[in-house]
């Protein structure tokens, strides 16, 4: 699993490269005994939910393109 | 010009308000604008070699904030109530946690570090509206 994180954080997408780097730090944390196990599973389960967070901000942020357009479009028409 | 507005008729009478609804984003607001970063401080701010109950009980009354006056404002505010919505699970917990017997050191600054991350991400999508 550790091999997988490593090979992930140097991912070309920048998103999946800072979750990687997350989780890793989580399950090194979690191997040298720092974490207890439910901290360490609810850390993981915030992964998720910052997925979850980033798609929705994405979404936002196409759907906010596409009014500038459409302004951008109705100003010179 | 006019068969463009024709096409933009029919598609709007063909597919329903329910999905325009859906197409329209929510627009610039102070408010949430001044709210998302206040979340931001917050959490920037949190020190995990103090007590995290009332540091993080900070972040989630600024969520909350946020919340209500999203919900308030109307119907096109669900992509922000959607974005923040992950953000107040992650510090739900945290709290929950902390209230009950406080996590590690290492815990807080892991948790730390993913609400920054998201308050981050949540702050560029709510500045960066039209």
């Amino acid at each position: 699993m550790f091999e997988q994180l490593q090979q992930l954080t140097g991912a070309s997408d920048p998103a999946v490269a800072a979750r990687a780097e997350m989780a890793l730090q989580i399950a090194e944390a979690y191997s040298r005994q720092e974490l207890s196990e439910s901290e360490y599973k609810e850390l993981m389960l915030d992964l998720v939910r910052t997925d979850k967070l980033d798609e929705e901000c994405s979404d936002l942020e196409a759907k906010t393109m596409l009014v500038t357009a459409v302004y951008a479009v109705a100003q010179v028409v | 010009m006019k068969k463009i507005l024709l096409i933009g008729l029919i598609t709007v009478s063909v597919s329903g308000c329910s999905t325009v609804k859906g197409w329209i984003p929510s627009f610039w607001d102070d408010n949430q604008s001044a709210k998302i970063i206040d979340i931001r401080k917050a959490a920037e701010d949190i020190d995990c070699k103090q007590p995290q109950l009332p540091q993080v009980k900070k972040v989630q009354d600024q969520i909350v904030w946020f919340q209500l006056y999203s919900e308030s404002k109307g119907w096109r505010q669900q992509d922000v109530l959607k974005i923040v919505s992950p953000m107040k699970e992650t510090v739900d917990d945290w709290a929950k946690r902390s209230a009950d017997k406080e996590g590690s050191v290492t815990y807080c600054e892991l948790k730390k570090k993913t609400v920054q991350g998201q308050a981050k991400r949540a702050a560029e999508a709510v500045l960066g509206r039209f």
